[in-house]
């Protein structure tokens, strides 16, 4: 189960998310891995790499339109974007993302 | 990856692939000395191979199919005989039959350097072929999956499972759109069957696996066309999962996802990002979706906002509208404005809801878009630094929700304009990690009761509650908010809330209470060495 992030994230941080969730969501992550994998990809494009962190506060942002994601991340400076995934990711939601 | 494919096809050697007719001369040869010398054993020699093993031997004889299944039913009667410790004897013509098959296994000895040989050479046009098909965008063949398979697991020893996942789902993706086209043209599949002639014993096997595969795929379209989707639009894992679902399943979605006229993108999301509505019960979906139709909401706009809403199970759902509704929200302008709501989760929902209902948020004017803030972790938190740092008389002026908003907007870009810790600017040097913990842990919203209840099971509160709440002059309303809200020692504001709440959770971990009434009013709060001393003095008295 969610082998397909080892390249992302080290052992331990999958074992902490695999922790943190239940079956449940853990089985959302595997089937819905393509749409994962590019939001992953994509803030890793856009220099966020607190990706195990943004994965336990905010679930639901992997299951996101990637253009969606992209249209919402876009309306905002970029550093300011970087600064709050990397700081509080759970405070995304003020900015509606 | 096609290139990638290539060069790995470049550099692999038949010697990589595993030769599946491989046989160990060895024990063959000591088999049939047995067999020589050991008339018991000559009756029991087919208990030495499995069915695959005989298979491969008789192989080339003319009569193969009804040889091999006369060869079985002779060994399931020495199987019987040697567990049940009886004896059925095996008529002559079955004796015949084991005699022919020790023939075949000298047969086999003498020809195995041949065989092995010219199957050597085969596996070499087969890498050639595959090069050639892949380069000409033909369709690929089970012993093609298998070729790249073995090179990628003989040249990427250190990441061979990863990079398997992402060759197969490219080679899927290839095939499917190769063999899709031909679905269109059937002209073209037949002569990329009849490309393959150069398999010799392989080509009716890839022939059929081009048909099944073809016949599967023909499943999955016949679903998506049922949708008027576009397969080229659907992820390969997706398509994948479509393809594993029951056929009622299928006909049940499609039915209802058309009475319920949901637009094409987003039947394209749910199947790409919801793909696991198709694993859980249809009803799941179905009640999902009346649900959201009961309060008149957008499915559509639920698909594109908060797709998770779909597959979480339809109970939790319900459970997290009922908070919504214990709180007297609207839940229509919910889904209306601000269906993203419905992915926080109702554990984060439930404390957030205490902890603004202990600060005393109203919800009487609300601004819906604003509510978003609910989300936030730590919102206890937030509140206790906009009240430290004298914003209780701004957040508590009417539409609390939207004002709060604001101020952790401003604050976000004000720390990152700053470099700031967001929401902590305390000194290190004051921190008691332990402590934290505790808190972090068991803090928990606290009511006004719940406050006199403490301050009468300790009376070292009493002086603070009686001689550092503000005494304020003027408007009732503004003083009646400080007075819940804030302690003031000088000009420093500190929040009375989490002094209470995070004193309650020391006290419950045997702290003493004097450290723990000084610890609790110190909690991140954003002193300076003078407002430190002065607490620090009061409470400890040094």
């Amino acid at each position: 189960m969610l082998d397909y992030l080892n390249g992302y994230l080290d052992n331990n941080d999958i074992e902490i998310i695999k922790k943190q969730f239940n079956k449940d969501i853990l089985n959302n992550f595997e089937a819905m891995k393509d749409n994962v994998l590019l939001i992953i990809n994509y803030l890793l494009s856009i220099d966020i790499k607190n990706i195990k962190n943004i994965i336990l506060k905010r679930p639901d942002l992997f299951f996101e339109d990637l253009e969606l994601l992209k249209e919402k991340v876009g309306k905002y400076d970029n550093n300011l974007i970087k600064f709050i995934f990397d700081n509080d990711p759970s405070s995304l939601i003020n900015l509606e993302i | 990856m096609k290139d990638y494919i290539l060069n790995l096809l470049d550099k692999i050697s038949v010697d990589d692939l595993k030769n599946e007719n491989s046989f160990d001369i060895a024990f063959l040869q000591d088999v049939l000395q047995k067999s020589n010398d050991d008339q018991a054993y000559y009756n029991k020699i087919l208990l030495d191979f499995d069915e695959d093993a005989i298979a491969k031997i008789v192989a080339k004889d003319n009569n193969f199919e009804s040889f091999l299944a006369s060869l079985i039913y002779i060994k399931s009667l020495e199987q019987l005989n040697q567990n049940e410790n009886i004896e059925i004897p095996i008529s002559d013509s079955q004796r015949e039959d084991i005699g022919r098959f020790i023939y075949l296994i000298k047969q086999f000895i003498d020809n195995y350097e041949t065989d092995i040989d010219n199957q050597r050479k085969q596996k070499n046009k087969d890498i050639e072929s595959l090069k050639k098909r892949l380069k000409n965008n033909k369709p690929l063949n089970k012993n093609d999956y298998y070729i790249i398979e073995m090179g990628v697991k003989k040249f990427e020893i250190e990441n061979s499972n990863k990079k398997l996942d992402e060759i197969m789902s490219f080679l899927n993706e290839y095939n499917y759109k190769i063999i899709f086209k031909s679905e269109n043209n059937s002209d073209d599949l037949s002569k990329g069957s009849e490309s393959n002639d150069d398999f010799n014993y392989l080509a009716p096997q890839s022939f059929e696996f081009v048909k099944e595969k073809k016949k599967k795929l023909k499943k999955e379209f016949d679903f998506l066309e049922k949708l008027d989707i576009n397969p080229d639009l659907i992820y390969s894992d997706a398509l994948n999962i479509v393809n594993a679902i029951d056929d009622s399943i299928k006909k049940n979605m499609v039915s209802y996802i058309k009475k319920i006229k949901l637009n094409k993108n987003s039947i394209i999301s749910l199947i790409n990002r919801g793909c696991s509505i198709f694993v859980k019960p249809f009803d799941n979906f179905k009640s999902n979706c009346e649900l959201i139709l009961s309060y008149n909401g957008d499915l559509d706009l639920m698909i594109r906002e908060n797709i998770s809403f779909f597959f979480n199970s339809y109970e939790y759902n319900k459970n997290k509208i009922s908070i919504f509704v214990n709180n007297e929200l609207n839940i229509e302008e919910l889904l209306k404005i601000i269906p993203k709501i419905f992915a926080i989760s109702t554990n984060k929902l439930l404390k957030n809801f205490q902890i603004l209902d202990s600060y005393g948020f109203s919800f009487r004017e609300i601004d819906y878009e604003s509510l978003s803030v609910i989300g936030n972790d730590n919102i206890d938190i937030m509140l206790d630094f906009f009240i430290e740092s004298g914003f209780s008389n701004y957040i508590f002026s009417g539409n609390e929700i939207k004002n709060l908003k604001s101020l952790i907007i401003k604050r976000l870009y004000y720390a990152y304009k700053n470099d700031l810790n967001i929401w902590q600017e305390s000194l290190n040097d004051y921190i008691n990690e332990e402590y934290n913990d505790y808190i972090r842990i068991d803090r928990k919203p606290i009511t006004e009761e719940e406050i006199r209840y403490l301050i009468s099971d300790y009376p070292i509160l009493d002086s603070i509650e009686e001689g550092k709440r503000p005494i304020l002059f003027g408007d009732a309303t503004t003083a009646k908010i400080k007075r819940k809200h804030e302690f003031k020692f000088n000009n420093t504001i500190i929040s009375r809330l989490k002094t209470y709440s995070v004193f309650k959770v020391l006290v419950q971990h045997n702290v003493d209470e004097s450290k723990a009434l000084f610890y609790a009013l110190i909690y991140n709060s954003n002193l300076d060495e003078k407002d430190y001393l002065l607490i620090r003095k009061m409470v400890l008295g040094d």
